[in-house]
Parts: structure tokens; sequence; C-alpha cells
């Protein structure tokens, strides 16, 4: 069973629940690098152990803010499952699963969480927010405004355009950038052009 | 993906359909396959988006990727060479797909630009209008409430007004539908865009030929476009040298 981490089991849900600082960056100091390291063991880079271990991390979190957790193992022990998972679904959906070789399938035998549908749902939503959240402030803005609901007509009021001629262009133009940025990304690629 | 298309899966993402419109759309989806998939993808954006909870954890994350990421590595100098000629490599090859390919709507983008109503009809128009019949009259004073709306960049409610036009009452249909299709366009109508233009039959040949073609490249009728890029390429016109442009980056 995987023992890193400076926490217990309820202190890790509590703190992500209520996106505690010093949980958080326990997570990235204590837990991440042994994540991204076992992982690569299974002959990937390292930016794609980076990418799968944010998409286990926010899975954790949605499982942990729907109060659908349960753990039997340590906290960092069902992160590292769920990462393993998701780097087999993620190999699936690759078609590569012959680079796992014998080594990586003796990675982890500890608690693997289910690979369902709702992952799948969650890995996306969480690179889309990725992305979403290198764009810049005023595109961010006019993204959410529209999102939820606001009219052009309001979107100017809200940010100051001169026309509603003019925001319709904007939200028009961030929404394309933002499309481009999730044509970038390998995971969004693949599920949206299978 | 056009932006006719868009424009109804954001409507219906958005809850901005009718009872009706909404059902037609979604029967539509049980059909096409391609558009369901495009709005499950628009459907995930909207959701990733409005979800502020998982969004503020998401820029924790970010920041703390940044910081424990800080560290500056050293580049062993072949590797450093390396890097840059495969930099220089994915240049050229992207210069040379940017060349090559276009989608309709980047191409929509780069060649449409918001028309400015003195642009489009003369601002004498209006009172050489004047004095025609009663009804005439009425009509041209409903149809100046919506320009002075298209000066303010009013686009939806200029349209509004306009569509309040008897036509039947005007002495000069063409020039009416002529800016009734460019708002059409305008507010990313194209279907009544195109009915409109078609309508025009004097006058402003070179400018319904260009706005049709855009409206036609729009919703990615290709050989549409070209018909009418190809009234405008020959003879001498404003839109002439952007028509041959847009016409050599058609797919």
């Amino acid at each position: 069973m995987a023992t890193w981490g400076s926490f217990d089991n309820q202190t890790y849900l509590d703190g992500i629940r209520s996106h505690d600082d010093a949980v958080i960056k326990d997570i990235y100091l204590k837990i991440r690098p042994e994540v991204i390291r076992q992982l690569k063991r299974n002959k990937i880079s390292e930016e794609e152990a980076k990418d799968i271990f944010s998409d286990a991390l926010l899975v954790v979190y949605k499982q942990v803010m729907a109060e659908q957790l349960t753990l039997s193992s340590s906290f960092a022990a069902y992160l590292m499952g769920m990462a393993h998972n998701l780097y087999l679904k993620w190999y699936n959906r690759n078609k590569t699963k012959e680079r796992v070789t014998n080594q990586a399938a003796a990675v982890y035998e500890g608690e693997v969480p289910p690979a369902d549908e709702l992952m799948e749902e969650v890995v996306v939503k969480q690179r889309i927010q990725k992305l979403f959240l290198k764009m810049n402030k005023s595109c961010k803005q006019i993204i959410q405004l529209f999102w939820e609901g606001h009219s052009h007509q309001e979107i100017m009021e809200l940010m100051g355009f001169g026309s509603e001629g003019y925001a319709r262009k904007r939200k028009h133009k961030c929404q394309k950038k933002l499309e481009a940025l999730m044509k970038n990304d390998q995971v969004l690629k693949e599920i949206f052009n299978p | 993906m056009n932006r006719n298309i868009r424009k109804k899966i954001e409507n219906y993402l958005r809850g901005r359909m009718s009872a009706e419109e909404k059902q037609a759309f979604e029967e539509e989806m049980s059909r096409n396959t391609e558009l369901k998939k495009q709005v499950r993808q628009q459907k995930w954006i909207q959701e990733a988006i409005v979800d502020k909870e998982a969004l503020a954890f998401r820029g924790k994350m970010n920041q703390w990727e940044s910081k424990v990421s800080g560290k500056k590595k050293v580049i062993p100098l072949r590797r450093a060479v390396g890097v840059a000629a495969a930099v220089l490599i994915l240049v050229v090859a992207g210069f040379w797909l940017l060349q090559a390919r276009y989608t309709s709507e980047e191409l929509f983008e780069a060649y449409y630009r918001s028309p400015e109503p003195q642009n489009i009809l003369p601002a004498s128009y209006y009172a050489s209008r004047q004095g025609g019949s009663k009804e005439d009259s009425t009509q041209v004073t409903v149809w100046q409430e919506a320009r002075q709306l298209f000066e303010q960049q009013k686009w939806a409610e200029a349209l509004g007004k306009m569509e309040e036009v008897r036509v039947s009452e005007v002495a000069f249909p063409s020039e009416y539908y002529y800016e009734l299709g460019i708002l059409y366009l305008e507010n990313e109508q194209y279907e009544k865009a195109i009915e409109a233009l078609q309508q025009v039959e004097n006058g402003q040949t070179y400018g319904k030929s260009w706005y049709l073609a855009l409206c036609y490249l729009a919703l990615g009728d290709f050989d549409n476009t070209r018909t009418q890029l190809n009234k405008l390429t020959d003879q001498p016109n404003a839109w002439q040298k952007n028509a041959r442009a847009l016409m050599k980056q058609l797919p």
C-alpha cells in the first residue's frame, strides 16, 4: 500500500472539498512525484504522465464533491490506482495497448477504482478547464457569461463594449480560440474525433 | 462547424429554442450522428465553464503545476540544435498547411466585415425617397429608424425594425431587400439573408454577389460561393480583389 503523503485520509478528503492549500501542496509535493515516476515506467513521456495525474486528481475531486468516495486504502494509493486506471483507459483509446509492458502491469496492484463513462466526462471537462484558464481574462469572462445564459446585449453592457455586434464577434473569436486549443490536446482530439 | 449550425447548437444548449424548434432539432440530432457529436462537445464546454467550483480547484492545480515545474532546465547544445531544427520544420510545415487548407468558418472570419451603413446606400437616399406616396413615406420612416439602429451597430434591433417595413408599400424594394439581406447576414441568419438578397433585382449587382457568396460560405456551400465569386472576378468592382483572393483559398 502506498504510504506517501503527510495526512490521514479524512484530512485529504476534507482538504480537497475545501480547496485547502496545505493539502493541495502536499498532494503536489509528496504524492504527485511518485505517481508520475510510476506512470513513466510504462514508457510514457513526463508530460503525458503529468496530464494523467491531473486527470486522476480531478476525477477524485469530483468523487469527493459528490460524496461518492469511500477509501479502503490510503488516499495516495487510491490516487495512484485512479491514475493507473486512466492510463490504461487512455492507452486503450490510443490503440497502443501493446506498449503496456509486463513491467507496467506490475506497477500497481492496490485498489483500482472503476473506469466508467463518468470518468471520461470528468477528464474531458478538466482538460477543457485547464485550457480555458490559460485564455486571457476578457475571453474567459465573455465565454463564461455566454454559457451562463447572458444575451449578447447583456455581455455588451457587462463588458462595456460599444455594440452588441462587437460582443457577438468577440465571443465567437474567443470560443474559436478555445476550440483551437482543444484540438491540440491529444485526449480531447481523440474523444471528439475517434 | 459552420456558423449556422453553431448558432443552433448554442440556442439549444442555452434553452433559447421554442418547443417546436427544440423538437425539430432533437429529431435532426437523432438522425445526424455528426451533429450529435458536435452538441456533446459544446455541452461539455458549457458544463466545464459554468462549473465555477471545479474551475477554482483546477486553478489551484494550475498554480501548483507551475510552481513544481518552475525549475529551469539546462538544454545541451546538440539537443538545442535538434529542437531548433524540429521547430523550423514545424513552422515550415505549418505554413504550408495554412496555405493549403481553410475551413469555411475560417474563410468567413477572414473576409467578412460588418458593413458601415454609409457604405451600403448613399446618405441622400432617404431624402430623395421622401415625397412619394403616403404609404411609401410611412414605410421609409420605419426604414430610417432601422438605419439609425444600424448606425448604432444594434444589429438585432435594426433587423427587427426592418422586418416591420411593409415591402409592398415601398417604392424601391431592391434597395430594401439589399439592406435586409445584409442585416440577416450580420445577425447570422444566412438562409434568410440569401432569400432577401435574391430579391434584389435592380442595382447593387456586385454587392449582392459578394454578400451572397459570404452567406453560402458561412453555410459551407462552396459551389454556390464560387458561382457568386465568378460574377465578381472579371469585372472591375469594389469586391474584385477580395473575390479573387477568396476564390484561390476555397477548398
